[in-house]
Parts: structure tokens; C-alpha cells; sequence
């Protein structure tokens, strides 16, 4: 349920910014939006569904090898 | 010094800079250098001199020579194309975290120090939302916002600095030896990495006027920084002690908390909590400025007025997300962030400094020699 919501809320902020921009014909900065829309969507999903355990700092501590 | 719209002055910057700064300054570095340095940690941001006055010399000599153009452009004129986005890429998701850290640690010192009964995600809405709505009407905002409040901190830092004097304690900041060099030198670190945002805040170069000055106003910027923080970790290892600096969650606040004039006033860290609810506002919302710059930059995008909305949903999960509990965000401050910041904003800069020189004199030798040219 909470993802639906997130989802739905995400694709109506993306929406009313690309609307306009499309009748401006600013394909380009549409395009970013609709990317950084994407990822925000994907990473709130995971944060949503992990929400005790998702941590950033844990992968970057993977990533640069450090206990 | 009269600016266009949506344009601020190297002055109005470098004041944005100084807030800014402030914030993590405060948290971070007294108890970092009462950690490393023990009684001698409050000389530890007089090292930081040698570092940043490099920095700002070679931004300098970056932006003079490539003129009203941000660092994301800059770079990707000396790196070329492909690699300039590469780097560019590195910056933008290193100024998007900072942006979510900084939102974090904004909750959990709020938290820690007025509202422990709060949520965090609470705090973060609060302060994400106004954000949003601000940066609508671009940085200009901030820099007159950050050039009417400076003067009110600076004499607040002095105002309390004083009151707190007399509870100083000589032998809590002194003896001072020369064995005390390499602990200060480790204990400069961690200011050097937090100053070294001074490079992050280029980003902006395009919305900049006025870059001749940046040379005088960055040394000012450079003396007021250096000589405010070493108030402030004098103050505060002076009052409590090394020892206790070390492992108060506060200690600033701690320090703060024991004035007390003639037993009437008292209670007066309200002025502090003010003033890192204003600086942390500033800092955010900077750093958010600079990340939306960043991606008009390598986008090449006209307007970033309609990413703003989307940005701060992902700053909140981010923000959220970034870790489970306050002792991890802690501990990756004092082992990774610290490395990650000197080598993007210290390190990267040398190498693009000697690149641009490098350049330099290479587009000097294909020149053609024109029979009028001796």
C-alpha cells in the first residue's frame, strides 16, 4: 500500500513539472526529470520496503572495504 | 557591489561559505580535536592555513583563466568530454550525498538537543519543504539572507566566547610542545576536509560576479574561518576539558549550557541552537544549489527550477536511508567522509591545477609562429 502511494505521489510531482516543459518544447530538461524522477521512485521503494536496515553508509563501507 | 539577478558577488559567496562551514565545523571539530590533539587541539585550525590558502590560490588562478564559467564546465574543458563527465558524475553524487548527511545530522542534532521526542522524518520535511520552496527564487536569496545574518553570528560567537572566559582553565589547554606537532598536524585533518568545501561552492562560478576579488575576499574568509574555530575549540576544550570535549555528544552546547552572569542569566544555548538551525538551512540548501547546478552543467540544461520538487523527495529518502543509526553516520564522518573530502576538494583541484598549466603550455607550443610574431 505504502508503495502505491509512494508511486502515485512521485508520478504526480513528475507529471506537473514535465507537463509545462513539453509545451515549452524542453525535451532535454524533461528527460533528466523523468530519470531523477526514476531513481527517486527506485530508491524510495527499497527505503519503504527496508526501512530499519536500509543503509547508505553500509554500502559505502562495502564499496571502500572498511569494517 | 551591485549584482544581476541571480547573480551574488565573490563576497556574497564567500559569506555563504562562512555560514555554511560553520555548521559541521562546530559538531566536528572540537571534538575531533580534542580527540587527536588532546590539550592542544585548539591550535589545530592555524594548520589548516597552508592547505586552503593553496585552495584558494588555485581556484583562483582556475577562474581567471577560464572566466565566468562553473567548475563543472571548467573541468570539463581540461579533461575533455567523456572524462569531464566521469568527474563531474563523482561531484554531483558527492555534493547529493553531502546534501542528504548534512539533512540528516540537521535531525538528529535537533533531536539531541530540543526536540527528543520528535521523529527525525518529521524534522527533515520541516526543513526540506521551506528549502524547496526558497530555492525557487535562486541563490541571490541565500547570499543577502547569509550577508545580514553573518555579522549577528560572529558577534553572538564573540558574545558568548566572552561570557565564557572566565570559566576557562589554563591548565586545560596548556602545555603546549613541540611533541604536540603531529597530533595538531592529525587533528587539522579533519577542519582541512570540512574547508575544503570551499571548492564545491565553484560550482557555481557561472552565477558569480566581481571574480577579481576573489584572492583579497578569500584570504579575509580564510582569517575569519580559521580565527573563529580556534575560538570556538579554545573555549570549549578550555571549559571542559579535553577529555570531556572528546565524548560529549555536544560539546559546543555542553559548553555553552555553563553560562551563567551574576545568577540571573542562564540558560542561554537557545542562541546557539538558533544559530545551527540558520547555518544548517544555509548549508543545505547550498549544497542543494550546487548539486541542481552541477546537473545544469553536464546536462546543459536551460532551467533546474523543475527538478527541485523531485531532488528533495530523493534528499529525504536519502536522508533517511543514509544509515540506520546515528553512531554509523558518525563513523563514516570520522573514517571515510574525511579522506573522500580531501581528495575531491583538495587533491582534485592540485591535479587540475597542473592539468590546466600542462595545457597551457602545450596549446602555447602548437601556436603556429606567424611571421609577425618574433
Amino acid at each position: 500500500m505504502n508503495t502505491l502511494l509512494l508511486i502515485l505521489f512521485i508520478t504526480a510531482v513528475i507529471l506537473a513539472e514535465v507537463i509545462p516543459l513539453y509545451r515549452n518544447e524542453l525535451k532535454r530538461e524533461a528527460a533528466v526529470l523523468i530519470f531523477l524522477g526514476v531513481i527517486t521512485m527506485v530508491y524510495g521503494i527499497y527505503y519503504i520496503n527496508n526501512k530499519y536496515t536500509a543503509s547508505l553508509v553500509k554500502v559505502m563501507f562495502s564499496i571502500f572495504n572498511i569494517q | 557591489m551591485k549584482t544581476g539577478k541571480n547573480k551574488v558577488s565573490v563576497r556574497q559567496l564567500l559569506f555563504v561559505y562562512t555560514i555554511m562551514v560553520s555548521s559541521p565545523a562546530t559538531r566536528f571539530l572540537t571534538k575531533s580535536s580534542a580527540a587527536r590533539a588532546a590539550q592542544a587541539g585548539w591550535i589545530s585550525p592555524v594548520l589548516c592555513i597552508i592547505p586552503f590558502t593553496a585552495l584558494i590560490w588555485m581556484i583562483d588562478s582556475l577562474v581567471k583563466k577560464y572566466g565566468n564559467k562553473s567548475m563543472a564546465e571548467i573541468i570539463s574543458i581540461i579533461l575533455g568530454r567523456y572524462l569531464g563527465f566521469a568527474v563531474n558524475t563523482a561531484y554531483l553524487l558527492w555534493a547529493l550525498w553531502l546534501t542528504a548527511m548534512y539533512t540528516r545530522y540537521y535531525a538528529i542534532r535537533l533531536t539531541n538537543s530540543i526536540y527528543p521526542n520528535i521523529n527525525d522524518n518529521i524534522l527533515i520535511i520541516l526543513t526540506l519543504i521551506p528549502i524547496a520552496y526558497m530555492l525557487r527564487s535562486g541563490l541571490t536569496v541565500i547570499a543577502r539572507m547569509s550577508e545580514v545574518l553573518l555579522p549577528f553570528i560572529g558577534a553572538m560567537l564573540v558574545m558568548l566566547s566572552i561570557f565564557l572566559l572566565g570559566k576557562v582553565r589554563l591548565d586545560n589547554v596548556l602545555p603546549v610542545y613541540f611533541n604536540d606537532i603531529i597530533p595538531v598536524f592529525n587533528a587539522s585533518l579533519g577542519l582541512t576536509s570540512i574547508l575544503c568545501y570551499l571548492f564545491l561552492m565553484f560550482f557555481l562560478g557561472d552565477r558569480l560576479v566581481n571574480l577579481k576579488s576573489l584572492k583579497s575576499f578569500g584570504y579575509i574568509a580564510l582569517y575569519v574561518n580559521i580565527s573563529s574555530l580556534m575560538l570556538l575549540t579554545f573555549i570549549t576544550i578550555g571549559v571542559m576539558g579535553s577529555t570531556v570535549t572528546e565524548r560529549a555528544p555536544m560539546p559546543v552546547l555542553t559548553a555553552v549550557k555553563q553560562i551563567s552572569l551574576m545568577d540571573t542569566i542562564e540558560n542561554i544555548e537557545a542562541i546557539i541552537v538558533a544559530i545551527w538551525i540558520f547555518a544548517d538551512f544555509t548549508l543545505i540548501s547550498t549544497l542543494f544549489i550546487i548539486t541542481l547546478n552541477i546537473m545544469k552543467s553536464m546536462f546543459k540544461l536551460s532551467d533546474t527550477k523543475p527538478l527541485i520538487n523531485v531532488l528533495a523527495i530523493l534528499v529525504y529518502f536519502m536522508s533517511m536511508g543514509i544509515s540506520a543509526n546515528k553512531f554509523e553516520i558518525e563513523e563514516f564522518s570520522n573514517k571515510l567522509l574525511m579522506p573522500l573530502n580531501i581528495s575531491l576538494g583538495l587533491l582534485f583541484p592540485c591535479i587540475l591545477f597542473i592539468l590546466s598549466k600542462l595545457k597551457k603550455g602545450r596549446n602555447e607550443k602548437k601556436q603556429p609562429i606567424l611571421p609577425g610574431n618574433k
